[in-house]
Order: C-alpha cells, then sequence, then structure tokens
C-alpha cells in the first residue's frame, strides 16, 4: 500500500502537466497509484520511484490532456439538460397553466379569493405528497 | 485492420456486462479483468475506457460512489435500474452482429 506521501507524489505530477480538472485527476491517480503497486509487488528491490516511472511511461502527457477534455464534456454539457423540454412536456405545463389560470377569468370578482384559497390549498397538498416520500427514502442512520 | 479499431464499438456491452456480473468495479480492476478474460487479447486503455464510464454516468446507465482506501479516493461504478435494460439491449445487440459477421465470414453453402 502507499503511502499519504507517494499518493500526493503521483497526484503533484498529474497536476503539474495539466491535469486540473480535479475528478478527473483524482480517478487517475487511484488508476497509475494501483499500477505502481502491481510494479512493486512481484520484484521487491524496485523502489517506488524506478515503478512510478514505469507507470508514467504507459500514460502519455497528450492522451492524459485528452482524456480530460473529454472527461469535462461528459461530466457537465448543458445541451442535456435542455433534452428534458420535449414536445409532450411542453404541452403538458402549457395545459396544466390554462388550466389553473382559466377559471380566474372565468369567476366573478368577488369569488376570486375562494378561488386562491384552493390554489393554496392545492399546493400545500402537492407539496406535502411530494416532500414525504422524500423523506421516506433517506437512509437514516441506525441509532446507538 | 487495427485490432483496437474493431473491439471500439464493442466496449459498452462489455462494460455493461462486466458490471452486470461484478456489481460494481473501479477502473483499473475493469481493465484487468478484460484482459484476464480474454487472456491478454483485449487490453482496455484508460483513454477507452474513462470517457466511456464518464459519459454512461452521465447518461444515468451507471451510478458511481466514492470510497477511502488507504490513502486515496477510490470511484466505484455501478448499474442503475435503467443501466440493467440497457446492459440487455447492448448485450443482444452484439450478439446479434457477431451472428452477423459470422455469417458473412462462414457463409453456408447453398445446394
Amino acid at each position: 500500500m502507499l503511502t499519504k506521501g507517494q499518493i500526493q507524489q503521483i497526484d503533484t505530477y498529474l497536476e503539474s502537466i495539466g491535469i486540473e480538472y480535479f475528478d478527473f485527476r483524482q480517478e487517475l491517480t487511484d488508476h497509475i497509484a494501483e499500477e505502481v503497486e502491481q510494479n512493486l509487488q512481484p520484484r521487491k528491490s524496485v523502489d517506488f520511484n524506478a515503478a512510478f516511472e514505469e507507470a508514467k511511461a504507459h500514460y502519455p502527457t497528450k492522451d492524459l490532456i485528452e482524456q480530460q477534455f473529454i472527461a469535462k464534456l461528459d461530466a457537465y454539457n448543458p445541451l442535456k439538460e435542455w433534452k428534458y423540454f420535449n414536445g409532450k412536456r411542453i404541452l403538458n405545463s402549457i395545459a396544466v397553466y390554462t388550466a389553473a389560470i382559466l377559471p380566474a377569468f372565468l369567476i366573478s370578482e368577488k369569488n376570486l379569493n375562494f378561488l386562491l384559497l384552493i390554489y393554496v390549498l392545492f399546493s400545500a397538498i402537492e407539496s406535502l405528497r411530494m416532500i414525504f416520500p422524500f423523506g421516506r427514502n433517506i437512509n437514516r442512520p441506525e441509532r446507538n | 485492420m487495427n485490432k483496437k479499431v474493431l473491439y471500439k464499438g464493442c466496449l459498452e456491452p462489455i462494460l455493461l456486462k462486466l458490471l452486470h456480473e461484478n456489481g460494481r468495479m473501479y477502473g483499473y480492476e475493469i481493465t484487468r479483468k478484460v484482459k484476464e478474460l480474454t487472456v491478454g487479447e483485449l487490453n482496455i486503455t484508460e483513454g477507452a475506457l474513462y470517457p466511456l464510464l464518464h459519459r454512461l454516468e452521465a447518461d444515468g446507465v451507471l451510478e458511481a460512489e466514492m470510497e477511502n482506501i488507504g490513502n486515496r479516493v477510490r470511484k466505484y461504478y455501478s448499474l442503475t435500474q435503467n443501466g440493467r435494460k440497457e446492459k440487455v439491449k447492448a448485450v443482444s445487440e452484439l450478439e446479434n452482429f457477431a451472428k452477423t459477421l459470422q455469417l458473412l465470414l462462414n457463409p453456408k453453402p447453398s445446394f
């Protein structure tokens, strides 16, 4: 098992060659550390630096930078967020808002407060309906 | 033709199948397992593996969890519910592809 200092050495090396994206660097550090450990195991005479150099040779800087670029793209792509708004969802939203607003134009002015009360009650019930299942799904730590 | 090019399109079903069979795995473990199962024939490079893992995670096919291993952090990947469905589809497509290739490479003699 590599020491904290040796892990730090791998991490510092990756940062020095331009791997600044933390999530990717963390994963790569584990990958290279595992390879260094594999290099060290069968030949006890090989020291960490030699095993690290051997592992480094398998990871050309150019390839790592390219992977970092792809990893960043995959981690957050704003275009993917827009896929949520498909035709069916847009039509459903328009239908719900129309159904909610239409009564306000149709009923008399003195009944508007009553309509508002119905909306508030409906919103409260819907919010509670969403909050309670969410609370049940959270795994709480067991009490001693 | 380059062997890597031939295997490139098969990586996703291979990865999904491995995760289905092993529950959860981390990057280095996946590369070792594939090498071991194919007796060194297929060597997945991290250049092909990590972008694929990240894409599948972003698409909701895989979920990841971090764990402290000694002095470092390790990221484990496993299939989501959607991923299990995706695995069945991907493996079936790969099997059909293999069958089609067999038909092309070893056509049955017609009489």
